[in-house]
């Protein structure tokens, strides 16, 4: 086992994506998973990946001529800097912004864990 | 597991197991060892520091193939020498000891520890005999137990200093088990003899053969890990004891107690019966005081003394006549399944000093 460098992240699906001004605004954190990506700081960093996907599950995987395409796409973002909540509830939603430019990709992911080994300055 | 321990015990264990740091990672360290295996020591104020704590353990855990929590007790307590055994009781379905079983298991290592502590304390002996002494008890108290199937652990807090008792216990015990080990695989009680030296005591040899279970008995392992605090000494191979160990280990106390009371003896005390039929079994006394053992040792009891003729044995009515103090001196044998002093000529008189017996 490689112990560095390494990223962890929570990874959730969305099936109903909206976007305003060039982000997707998303509501499917409570606070406790919210904590859990800003309450730092982390000798690992932390990252939330949102997969878009199709709101039928059986749409999530179309099988073509050319190969097995998996819908749709996948975003990322860094929750770093935000404030945690003092008193997180899971009854509670908070909403997170993740720029629609940042699609996850095979070099979008080995940049950030290549990023990871960037100096821990004590705020995640 | 409870609270794992502090990344700082971590890095500890880490260096003291063989793992090298590699480099640094967002202030903390990845250490790593042959084979390719990483470990991140996160930095003391990190939110996950915990969680990387407790993968850390979980790859030391399949590495060394024990519970991460039996690895999680020896990084959090760096001030303590382990002895381990791995005993042959079978578990049962649902992975727990009869509790006859783990009964065994804790007596016999509460008797090695003893054995070992006492031999440190008062020399190596054959057997020992009443209370262990206060420091032995001290000691044991606080010796710490974790039992799951199949496996025992000890740890043995170490006092502050360069040579602590428990250090000096486990060091001994490093040794001798080895060595008592490979005489179990020759066979022959006898081979116990040889050992009394480097402590092996019918005490210990009895203790140990609980690990065997009941006859023919099963095989049993032992071996030790180190504080941090002190310099760890040169690593030795685990004790192996094989199947029957047990049977020879409990033939070899019996030689070795036996043994204690074989050679030069005496006791100082008062004359409390006598013996003499005038046939077999003449001119027995019984005296009860302190005896000097043949290994130098002393016991208080009561002994029985064959005296060497009429005149000795009429000495002996006078002083227990009139209370007078006596000492004998002679050659310990075990005569009827009980230890008795043959003394020659001259070897019984009142005690030097004592107001001689009234004779008639």
């Amino acid at each position: 086992m490689v112990a560095s460098p390494a990223i962890e992240v929570q990874v959730k699906s969305w099936s109903r994506p909206r976007v305003e001004g060039g982000a997707f605004v998303y509501d499917g954190l409570d606070e406790v998973q919210y904590n859990k990506l800003v309450d730092g700081p982390f000798s690992v960093p932390r990252y939330l990946f949102l997969v878009v996907v199709p709101s039928e599950r059986e749409e999530y995987t179309r099988f073509e001529t050319d190969g097995m395409k998996l819908r749709q796409l996948a975003y990322f973002t860094d929750l770093r800097g935000e404030r945690a909540v003092a008193r997180p509830d899971r009854r509670r939603q908070r909403r997170v912004r993740i720029p629609v430019g940042n699609l996850l990709t095979p070099r979008t992911l080995l940049g950030l864990v290549g990023g990871a080994e960037g100096a821990y300055d004590g705020h995640g | 597991m409870g609270e794992p321990p502090s990344a700082v015990d971590l890095a500890g264990y880490l260096a003291a197991a063989g793992w090298r740091p590699l480099r640094e990672f967002r202030g903390g360290v990845a250490w790593g060892r042959e084979g390719g295996h990483e470990i991140l020591v996160p930095v003391a104020d990190a939110k996950d520091g915990a969680r990387r704590v407790r993968e850390a353990l979980a790859v030391l855990g399949t590495l060394e193939g024990r519970p991460s929590g039996s690895v999680a007790a020896d990084v959090g307590t760096p001030a303590a020498d382990v002895q381990w055994y791995r005993t042959g009781f079978d578990p049962g379905a649902d992975g727990q000891l009869g509790l006859g079983s783990a009964l065994a298991t804790l007596e016999g290592a509460q008797g090695v520890l003893a054995a070992a502590a006492r031999a440190v304390l008062g020399g190596p002996r054959t057997a020992f005999e009443g209370p262990a002494p206060r420091a032995v008890r001290e000691l044991l108290g606080r010796v710490r137990v974790a039992q799951d199937a199949g496996r025992l652990t000890l740890r043995i807090p170490l006092d502050p200093g360069d040579d602590p008792l428990g250090r000096r216990v486990a060091l001994l015990l490093r040794d001798a088990l080895p060595r008592l080990a490979d005489a179990v695989a020759g066979g022959e009680a006898a081979a116990f003899d040889g050992l009394v030296g480097a402590g092996v005591s019918a005490d210990l040899c009895r203790a140990l053969a609980r690990f065997a279970g009941p006859d023919p008995g099963a095989a049993f392992t032992t071996g030790f890990r180190w504080a941090r605090t002190l310099t760890p000494p040169p690593s030795t191979e685990a004790a192996v004891f094989g199947p029957g160990a047990g049977r020879l280990l409990r033939h070899g106390a019996f030689r070795l107690r036996r043994l204690r009371f074989t050679g030069q003896a005496s006791v100082t005390g008062r004359v409390i019966s006598l013996v003499d039929n005038g046939g077999q079994d003449r001119f027995r006394v019984h005296v009860h005081g302190e005896m000097t053992e043949p290994e130098g040792g002393t016991s208080r009891r009561a002994l029985w003394v064959r005296l060497h003729d009429a005149a000795a044995y009429g000495l002996a009515i006078a002083a227990h006549r009139d209370a007078v103090p006596v000492v004998a001196r002679g050659l310990l044998v075990t005569a009827g399944g009980r230890p008795e002093l043959v003394t020659g000529p001259g070897d019984f008189q009142p005690l030097p000093g004592a107001p001689p017996p009234r004779t008639h």
